[in-house]
């Protein structure tokens, strides 16, 4: 069964068509990547994922349900979380403030019991670092864990990112780029981060990435896109002997 | 230097780090219930005005150290808690103990309404929008007629805590302090639970806050209730610290200061708004006392005050962005790894890749 359906989505910005007619979809479990190249409209389509644009035309589903009548706030209620191509953290607070607030959606606003510290919230604010807890086990950030965001090398924040998007329980994980600026013994930890993932915690992942060693050796599917249009999709092998991709990457042959 | 072994997560939940933190702090509460045996009334009551500004600050220390909205508009906050509080105990004869949560109540709404039409802006134009509340604020309650006493403003009723008249400097003082403690364990607890954690979030990433379900325009507005409730508790004590009330005293220079304060404190913490109430209240009369020993040509200029206040303003944000409590920790940190201590330490790494943001 298909978790997310991307269906004849389009948006334009002015007289750009950034997004054109655009339709997949990821299965459930699956290991999902977008590439293009620079200017291609992958960015643009988790930013219509996530609701921080609305497509002109089509409809996005996740498990059957449409997600544009959800606000951009309440799009990981329904189960989507992701990370962004240029690490967007917390910067001032620690590693583990920037988890708990990855656990922000498991909670409700309680202003009272929380300006008092009542014993309900001492109780749930365990329950979450338990939670937190795993999740930097998980991905080896004890190291870390106390750490203000801002003095961590890149390696390790887009590692953070990548945890605080998972405390979340996400049933849709959305990764832009996460292998982008890493060294190479990073992205091999990267890729098994991102089949354990899948394998340990069954969330469904949809990356864009552009080091197709890293998009071969962990996606099931990839997808190509160009100019915001469908170009080809299939296995890493089936798309990169796609006539059509080749000519998106290096031009059509005169 | 103490090294902590965290043996449970209540170590990162509980109040205190350690026993010795504990130590500390509780000494110091002794040291303030003890005041009024060792300091002479004059003294006592400018502490107490401490605490009242700690508390405006701290309100304030919520909204831009924590939610990071610049304010110039918090003393119309607490403008409007002192002309609550006035009216309400002397108009329609509540008692304090309903008066002062229904002024923090009055003050705070006043605050959201303020938040919910500025959830939009960002940095100058939230400046100039919040300039503009405290301007309009102190005019309003200029042409107040009868309302408010116009610009000859309002007498503050006795203070009376459930019969018992607080008419002595000690009583006073130890109120504010009770007002003090309280505030600071209620923003102490706003930070370790969620929405404490979502106001950093707001401030540090409105995106990816967004990405992880903060509802960016409704925890602003949060930060602006809460900001002005305290603002507005703190405008209650002040008006009972002044004994009568009027619209000049909480004027656009009065923001300014009280804006001044979290950022020579130190903004982002806690410590900061305690340390800037220290710096404001104090100031004045330090200078007062180093008058006496300055030729008359310079000490009774008129702007040798705003000028001294300006200098230190300027040092601060040229050499110590951190503000006092930024100097305390290093100062600390200095003497537990002597002679260890190294300046890079504190240098924070650049960060870079910010230039396509999204708001």
């Amino acid at each position: 069964m298909s978790a997310l359906v991307v269906d004849t989505v389009s948006l334009s910005f002015g007289g750009l068509k950034a997004v054109d007619g655009l339709s997949f979809s990821v299965e459930k479990g699956e290991i999902f990547t977008i590439i293009g190249p620079n200017g291609a409209g992958k960015s643009t389509v988790f930013n219509l994922i996530c609701r921080i644009y609305t497509p002109s035309h089509g409809d996005i589903r996740l498990d059957g349900r449409s997600l544009l009548d959800a606000k951009p706030h309440q799009v990981v209620q329904r189960g989507i979380a992701r990370t962004f191509q240029n690490i967007e953290l917390f910067e001032h607070a620690s590693l583990l403030d920037n988890l708990l607030i990855g656990r922000f959606r498991h909670g409700r606003f309680a202003p009272l019991s929380e300006l008092l510290f009542l014993p309900s919230q001492r109780r749930q604010e365990l329950a979450h670092r338990r939670r937190a807890e795993e999740v930097v086990e998980f991905l080896d950030l004890e190291a870390h864990r106390h750490a203000r965001v801002a003095d961590l090398p890149y390696g390790v924040r887009k590692k953070v990112e990548l945890a605080r998007a998972l405390v979340s329980e996400p049933k849709v994980l959305l990764l832009d780029e996460p292998s982008s600026g890493l060294t190479a013994e990073e992205t091999d930890d990267t890729a098994f981060a991102i089949q354990d993932i899948r394998d340990n915690l069954g969330i469904t992942v949809v990356m864009i990435e552009h080091d197709m060693k890293l998009v071969g050796k962990v996606s099931d599917r990839v997808l190509a896109i160009n100019e915001g249009r469908f170009l080809a999709t299939g296995t890493v092998g089936e798309v990169q002997a796609d006539p059509s991709v080749q000519a998106a990457y290096l031009g059509a042959a005169a | 230097m103490r090294v902590l072994f965290r043996k449970s997560y209540l170590q990162d939940i509980r109040l205190f780090r350690d026993g010795v933190q504990a130590a500390w702090y509780g000494g110091f509460l002794a040291l303030a219930l003890s005041a009024p045996l060792w300091l002479d009334g004059y003294f006592l009551d400018e502490l107490a005005l401490v605490y009242i500004y700690a508390i405006a600050g701290l309100g304030l220390m919520i909204l831009t150290g924590f939610s990071g909205q610049v304010s110039f508009g918090q003393a119309a906050f607490v403008a409007i808690g002192a002309y609550a509080h006035t009216i309400l105990m002397g108009r329609y004869g509540l008692p304090f103990v309903l008066s002062l949560p229904a002024t923090a109540l009055v003050a705070g709404l006043a605050g959201a309404a303020v938040g919910r039409v500025c959830s939009r802006m960002h940095g100058l134009y939230l400046a100039i929008a919040t300039l503009s509340v405290a301007i309009v604020t102190e005019r309003l309650l200029g042409g107040g007629g009868a309302f408010t006493g116009g610009h000859r403003g309002l007498p503050v009723p006795e203070m009376t805590i459930l019969g018992l008249a607080m008419d002595d400097s000690w009583k006073t003082y130890l109120v504010n302090l009770t007002l003090f403690t309280g505030a600071i364990l209620l923003t102490r607890n706003l930070l370790r639970t969620r929405s404490g954690r979502a106001l950093i979030a707001v401030r540090d990433s409105e995106v990816s806050a967004r990405a992880l379900g903060v509802n960016v325009a409704f925890f602003k507005t949060w930060a602006f209730f809460l900001s002005a409730a305290f603002a507005g508790v703190a405008g209650a004590m002040l008006a009972h610290a002044f004994y009568y009330v009027t619209p000049e005293v909480f004027g656009m220079n009065e923001s300014i200061r009280l804006l001044l304060m979290v950022v020579v404190g130190g903004l982002g913490t806690i410590h900061g708004a305690v340390f800037g109430a220290f710096f404001i209240v104090l100031l004045p009369t330090v200078l007062s006392l180093i008058k006496v020993w300055l030729p008359a040509a310079i000490a009774q200029s008129g702007g040798f005050d705003s000028l001294i206040f300006g200098l230190i303003l300027l040092v601060f944000i040229l050499f110590e962005p951190d503000g006092l409590y930024g100097r305390w920790q290093k100062v600390h940190h200095f003497f537990s790894v002597f002679p260890m201590y190294k300046k890079r330490g504190f240098q924070r790494q650049k960060t870079f890749l910010k230039t396509e943001r999204l708001r």
